[in-house]
């Protein structure tokens, strides 16, 4: 299994304190509109999210540090 | 010296967000690897300057957002050029149930401005704090909040006017968002 991305807080956990920004014009969304627009918007991340770690950038760093490992050992 | 494993398997576990966060940037698959690929490389040669038992995730964004921010200065007419396809090459992503509506979804967040798109895809996509997001970004905390909280009002203007010239509301999609938040 490639591994989960960390999901370093509950995602869209910032509804609550949205009144701060809120001050600006037009800036009365519903309840409903911003929900809709939180699931939409974690449904499109999410989507690339699940896929996981291609294997290039596996590849990648164990590359890069095979190369660091060699040119640290030749100092 | 070879790299802690500790350190090579938390960039990796990072590199899924790092993708979608990538692709929100730039609106292109293929683009968006590379800048992954850029910003490993870079977090790699400056692996020292990253301090144990910090956010890895929030470090490699800032690396790649760095990177993208200094692409774009330079090819800024080539991605002027690519804007207009941005909604183009995101429909090359995976296919979704209530795909419909994401697509709209997709052509508006692509139509907001960079500062914006970035902000709201920080906070409320990848799960980053406020202030996490304005450490990224290399912004005020309360920049980002009025980023946010205007692409969210530009987006629900957009999906409002495209919601009423197109769909009604769905009944199922109702009682998803009245329900339960996940999928």
């Amino acid at each position: 299994m490639p591994p989960k991305a960390p999901a370093t807080q509950p995602i869209y956990d910032d509804r609550e304190s949205e009144p701060e920004g809120a001050h600006l014009p037009n800036a009365r969304l519903g309840p409903e509109i911003q929900a809709k627009i939180g699931l939409q918007l974690r449904s499109l991340y999410n989507s690339i999210v699940d896929e996981g770690t291609p294997d290039r950038f596996v590849r990648l760093l164990d590359q890069l540090d095979k190369d660091k490992g060699t040119k640290g050992s030749q100092e | 010296m070879s790299l802690d494993p500790s350190l090579r398997d938390a960039m990796l576990a990072a590199v899924p967000s790092l993708r979608a966060f990538a692709i929100s940037l730039c609106g292109n698959v293929d683009r968006a690897d590379d800048l992954v690929q850029e910003a490993l490389v870079r977090a790699l040669s400056n692996i020292d300057s990253f301090e144990p038992g910090t956010n890895m995730p929030a470090w490699l964004f800032t690396i790649l957002r760095n990177q993208f921010r200094s692409d774009y200065r330079k090819r800024r007419r080539e991605v002027e050029d690519a804007n207009g396809k941005y909604a183009e090459s995101l429909k090359s992503l995976p296919e979704q149930p209530g795909q419909i509506e994401l697509s709209e979804f997709r052509r508006a967040l692509s139509e907001l401005p960079q500062d914006q798109r970035e902000a709201l895809v920080l906070v409320g996509a990848s799960g980053f704090s406020y202030e996490e997001a304005a450490n990224i970004c290399g912004c005020a905390v309360g920049t980002i909040k009025s980023r946010v909280n205007r692409a969210r009002t530009r987006l629900s203007e957009m999906l409002a006017i495209r919601g009423a010239e197109d769909i009604g509301p769905d009944e199922q999609t109702r009682s998803v968002l009245t329900g339960t938040d996940s999928p």
